[in-house]
């Protein structure tokens, strides 16, 4: 999702919500921070803090409470992309909502855990949350920048799931120029050695290149060699076979195209992997912390 | 083999010039000079029994729906008038009448080639030899014989001997036709409904044959295996049942097939006793590449091919009361004789009937017109309002929007003027005027598959191609734009000036209309389809724009203007114009120099274009100040534009975006390529339409600027896909968006006619599916084909406004729906702020 002026009144609520958090256990800690002489209703816990564990405080609770919810709104986002039908809200909201507060929950997770790592329990919470975190805002970063590359990059796409049957394609229309060379070698019509020069050039470079799944060593994996040796290819052989030279060309481009597309695809969507089962982890870890925690909270009360 | 340089060329030459010749009456060999265009003005004089009637000697061939054949260059082609043609002019007077002709047919009809196979046409035809009188030695086949200057022709309904001689030729030949082809259709459930309708079986009881006193012992029957290729009844297709036995091979449905429909499935296969028709290559029709378009089961005359009803359309809820008319009813009505009776069978609900009350309103400006009307009774008006009110969301917005409509145009109708909506019905535009009920009333709504078998027949054709040029006339005047601004007194005199002097033209697709640098003799203005203007300059098109319906063309050439024009004032151009148009007594057509094409213009679909002649041009410049100075400004500001070649421009016209009304375009800057788009469709759709999870979009196609045009329905202003549906299911739904119906018998039409592939063929799981086994264990599931296409998720018409999917899924907001000229200003402009809805 690229992040432009739309995003503005999320940024703006964002922040305001984040300073209101921050103001509110500022005065939770030192009443002086209010002005006006207001203080803070009694049900969000002693001032200051009895306990050395800030999330247990109401207050706290509240700020731990509040960015579980939002963990659990952002897992969300998964089931509303599945139940397209479900009346919910536009799509686009869903994943504005799921950036901002997920970015909320950075001031609320902090000011819950009272700027403190805790136990191994929490920092390995914490440490699971960094993780989902960065994972999200590197995902979002190339959301940013990469379609646009892509554009520039790719002069035409194609349908990704359609990409190893366009290469099986591109492969079987190599084989068959090189079944057609082969017969003009055995009928000796060789005459100055193009089709020879052909025959060895499909067997060294241009078949390995579109059948190698991963053909990033091939010399015509790269644009500059593959430029270089195409033209090196049309000097050598006679005017009759450069048509074949610039269909073999074209293959070579297009598969090229099809490997580019397929690293953007992976870099768009691969960061998911990551970015999706720690989330998973998190809510469940962070589900778990809240029991214990609640658990620990009912039977020793401040 | 030959060498080709081996042959005499002298004998070549001869064998070609033989060719061309043929012998006449005197048995003296005549040179078949082929027609040309100065024979439409050549008339000829023949008689028919006794009654003289006159025909031009060549007409201009006219394709299946009666539209002349044009070349590339718009010239048409010639063919002889034969003596049926002259028959028909001798004796059709009303529709309906071709039953008087006294020639009886079965191989030929109106709209097709003649072929003279069946040669039950034939008459006896007399000429002059060494100038005397004298009789053809054989009968000859009027359809296809050409007329020629004193020809006596006699038919079977003459009462002397050459009637005779006719009336016995027949009677023997249909009774031969008739003992081994006069079969009843396959389905004995269908048989008492077409058998009425059998052209062999009412030809029997014309001609008063009796096809049981030739005995099958009188020959020598054949082996029941040397015939029994042409005993089988193939059932193959869920749609037609083909009886080979009924067939008399009078080739009907290979040329429906093939010249009519360009399918080439049908042919000939076989010979002697064995010779039949067929599918492909001899296979069954199921089983081939038959599209199952109908055409040939239509044109068929016998019950060789005949129809499962498959087709139930349903009739469109609408004010007052609807039943639907059966195939009798329709067939005793004159307007309808000459509609293939099978084809009134073959789907039901194609003719409505509807009972309306005064003060209701049966159409509305601007909605889908996928009817017509024939007016049985009743009176009504049709009323054009200057422009439709948009769609706008609120109450009081909307409100506001109505109460600002205002009237260009109101004539009251009747049912003399028979036909109305015919207009929508046949080009597939949004209804262009209301149509309200003055007083009660009847009238029978017909889809556009039965308006376009009305066309065909030639006197109906006459009827409503009339009706449609005064009402076309009055729509073209209607929407220019240059009218803006002008009195209303001014322009009620100029729309009076103009009716009587313009004409029509429908221009093919590709067809040049002029070029840059020919003289300017006439201007143009689009009343349907777009055209292309590109600029050359330095051998180099440097510039191209679009122009659609509304649009002027050629003003430029007609006021005199050039490039060189361009940094002159409107003030300075109108003065020198003013200056010659205001001298007393001269021809300002010589007066004033004729200009040239300052660009080409060609038609980029089918086009239809109002002409007026610089001879009626020139007067009206002198007569209406404000149109000349609208011209004026209006050149001049062309003129002046950027003649600079723009890439996206180029891609615009290129990729037909102009036509667009609901382009789904991907901006690339946004779409991290999900797919949510194509997921979306395909779960809003489900499997209802086709038993299986169909998508109606692919996330792939071509590029302008930022954006990716998806291959997804465009809902184009001309329905390309609309044009011939043999079961009229793809039509325009509330939004103007393209929706197939259930009914669809999968031809693809449709799709082949949609230019930018947006219409798919997929196969119906819901329709009967077949098992074939192609190799031992394994079996091949055969499901017929269904077109399905974008409907903008609201095929029914239950939303306001469309919410279509694929937009509403994309979270990116990269996704969304524009008109062609909304989309090239977001490109133009440089604009992919998601903002912008």
């Amino acid at each position: 999702m690229r992040i432009d002026r739309s995003h503005l009144p999320w940024f703006l609520t964002v922040t305001g919500v984040a300073a209101l958090a921050a103001l509110l256990y500022a005065a939770n800690q030192h009443v002086v921070f209010l002005p006006l002489g207001l203080h803070l209703p009694s049900f969000l816990g002693p001032v200051p803090p009895a306990s050395v564990t800030y999330g247990g405080t109401p207050l706290g609770l509240l700020f731990g409470g509040v960015a579980f919810g939002i963990f659990l709104f952002a897992a969300a986002l998964g089931v509303r992309k599945k139940k397209r039908l479900w009346p919910l809200g536009s799509v686009q909201t869903w994943l504005k909502a799921h950036l901002w507060l997920t970015i909320l929950t950075v001031p609320l997770v902090f000011l819950h855990s009272g700027f403190r790592l805790g136990g191994p329990h929490t920092t390995g919470l914490v440490a699971l949350y960094a993780v989902v975190m960065a994972s999200g805002v590197f995902g979002v970063v190339l959301q940013h920048f990469l379609p646009s590359l892509m554009k520039n990059s790719l002069q035409r796409e194609v349908v990704f799931e359609q990409i190893p049957f366009l290469r099986a394609e591109l492969l079987e229309e190599a084989s068959r120029l090189r079944a057609d060379v082969a017969e003009a070698l055995a009928l000796g019509v060789d005459g100055d050695g193009s089709p020879r020069i052909l025959a060895r050039f499909l067997d060294e470079e241009c078949l390995p290149y579109l059948t190698l799944k991963s053909a990033g060593s091939c010399r015509l994996g790269n644009e500059r060699n593959a430029a270089e040796m195409f033209k090196n290819l049309r000097i050598n052989v006679r005017s009759e076979w450069r048509p074949r030279v610039a269909a073999m060309e074209n293959w070579c481009q297009s598969r090229r195209m099809m490997d580019l597309q397929t690293r953007f695809q992976h870099w768009l969507h691969g960061w998911l992997l990551l970015h999706v089962p720690s989330s998973l982890a998190l809510i469940i870890v962070t589900g778990w912390h809240a029991w214990a925690g609640l658990h620990f909270l009912v039977s020793k009360p401040f | 083999m030959l060498p080709t340089t081996d042959f005499p060329a002298t004998l070549a030459r001869e064998d070609e010039d033989e060719g061309l010749f043929s012998r006449d009456i005197n048995g003296q060999l005549v040179r078949l000079d082929a027609p040309v265009e100065r024979d439409y003005g050549r008339n000829i004089t023949l008689q028919i029994d006794g009654q003289s009637v006159t025909v031009p000697m060549a007409e201009p061939s006219q394709d299946a729906n009666g539209n002349i054949i044009l070349d590339l260059e718009g010239r048409t082609t010639p063919r002889y008038t034969t003596i049926y043609d002259a028959a028909t002019k001798l004796y059709v007077k009303q529709p309906g009448d071709e039953v008087k002709i006294p020639i009886p047919v079965l191989c030929h009809q109106a709209h097709m080639k003649p072929v003279a196979v069946c040669r039950l046409c034939v008459v006896q035809i007399y000429g002059q030899k060494r100038g005397k009188r004298a009789a053809e030695r054989k009968l000859l086949p009027a359809c296809q014989h050409q007329v020629k200057e004193g020809m006596e022709v006699f038919t079977m309904q003459d009462a002397g001997p050459d009637g005779e001689r006719v009336r016995k030729s027949v009677k023997t030949l249909t009774e031969l036709l008739a003992v081994d082809h006069l079969k009843p259709a396959p389905r004995a459930e269908l048989d008492k409904e077409l058998a009425p309708f059998n052209e062999l079986g009412r030809l029997l009881s014309r001609c008063g044959a009796d096809p049981s006193r030739l005995k099958s012992e009188v020959f020598s029957p054949l082996q029941p295996e040397a015939i029994a290729h042409r005993q089988r009844v193939d059932t193959s297709s869920p749609v037609f049942v083909t009886d080979h036995s009924a067939c008399v091979l009078c080739d009907r449905c290979v040329r429906a097939c093939n010249e009519v429909k360009g399918n080439n499935i049908i042919g000939r296969t076989g010979k002697g006793a064995q010779a039949s028709i067929g599918f492909d290559l001899d296979e069954p029709m199921g089983e081939s590449g038959c599209v199952q378009c109908g055409e040939c089961m239509i044109s068929c005359p016998t019950s060789a091919i005949t129809f499962n009803p498959v087709a139930s359309v349903k009739p469109v809820p609408r004010q007052g009361t609807v039943e639907k008319i059966s195939a009798e009813e329709l067939l005793k009505d004159p307007l309808f004789a000459g509609v293939p009776p099978k084809f009134l069978l073959w789907q039901e609900g194609l003719v409505v009937r509807r009972k309306v009350k005064a003060g209701s309103l049966l159409v509305h400006q601007g909605d889908p017109g996928n009817t017509a009307f024939i007016l049985r009774s009743g009176r009504y008006q049709t009323t054009v309002y200057k422009s439709v009110a948009p769609d706008k969301k609120g109450f009081f917005s909307a409100w506001m929007a109505n109460s600002s409509k205002e009237v260009v145009f109101e004539v009251e109708v009747t049912p003399a003027d028979v036909i109305v909506g015919e207009m929508s019905c046949l080009s597939g535009s949004p209804r262009s005027a209301d149509l309200k009920v003055l007083e009660d009333g009847e009238v029978w709504e017909i889809r556009r598959n039965v308006l376009d078998r009305l066309m065909r027949l030639p006197s109906q054709r006459q009827k409503f191609e009339s009706a449609y040029r005064e009402r076309s006339l009055n729509l073209a005047l209607q929407s220019l734009s240059i009218f803006e601004g002008i009195p209303k007194e001014e322009y009620t005199r100029l729309i009076d000036y103009m009716r009587p002097r313009i004409s029509f033209l429908k221009i093919n697709p590709g067809q040049v209309l002029f070029n840059q640098g020919d003289s300017a003799d006439c201007l143009y203005i689009v009343r349907l389809g777009y055209t292309r203007i590109g600029i050359r300059r330095y051998e180099q098109e440097s510039r191209v724009v679009s122009r659609g319906p509304g649009g002027l063309i050629g003003e430029i050439g007609m006021l005199g203007l050039d490039a060189g024009d361009a940094y002159r004032s409107a003030e300075e151009v109108e003065r020198s114009l003013v200056e010659v148009l205001n001298q007393d007594g001269v021809d300002l057509a010589k007066v004033l120099p004729t200009g040239v094409r300052s660009a080409s213009c060609s038609a980029l679909g089918q086009l239809e274009v109002a002409r007026l002649s610089r001879e009626d041009f020139l007067p009206m410049l002198r007569a209406f100040p404000t149109l000349r100075r609208n011209l004026i400004v209006r050149s001049l500001s062309f003129l002046k534009g950027d003649n600079n070649s723009d890439p996206i421009l180029d891609n615009y016209v290129g990729q037909g975006l102009y036509e667009g009304r609901s382009i789904l375009a991907l901006n690339m800057d946004l779409c991290i390529r999900c797919d949510e788009c194509t997921k979306g469709c395909v779960e809003q759709h489900g499997t209802h339409s086709h038993g299986v999870p169909v998508t109606r979009l692919l996330r792939d196609g071509m590029r302008l600027g930022n954006f990716m045009v998806a291959t997804s329905c465009r809902s184009c202003v001309e329905a390309h896909c609309m044009v011939g549906c043999p079961v009229d299911s793809i039509h325009r739904g509330k939004h103007l968006q393209i929706v197939i119906e259930d009914h669809c018998i999968g031809c693809g039409l449709c799709a082949n006619n949609c230019p930018y592939g947006s219409i798919f063929m997929v196969p119906n799981e819901n329709a009967p599916v077949k098992a074939v086994s192609t190799q031992p264990g394994q079996t091949l599931r055969l499901a017929q084909p269904k077109a399905v296409a974008c409907d903008l998720c609201d095929a029914e018409g239950e939303k306001d406004i469309p919410e279509p999917r694929c937009v509403s899924s994309c979270p990116h907001d990269a996704a969304d729906r524009y008109t062609g000229e909304e989309l090239l200003q977001l490109v133009l402009s440089g604009n992919s702020d998601p903002n912008r809805k």
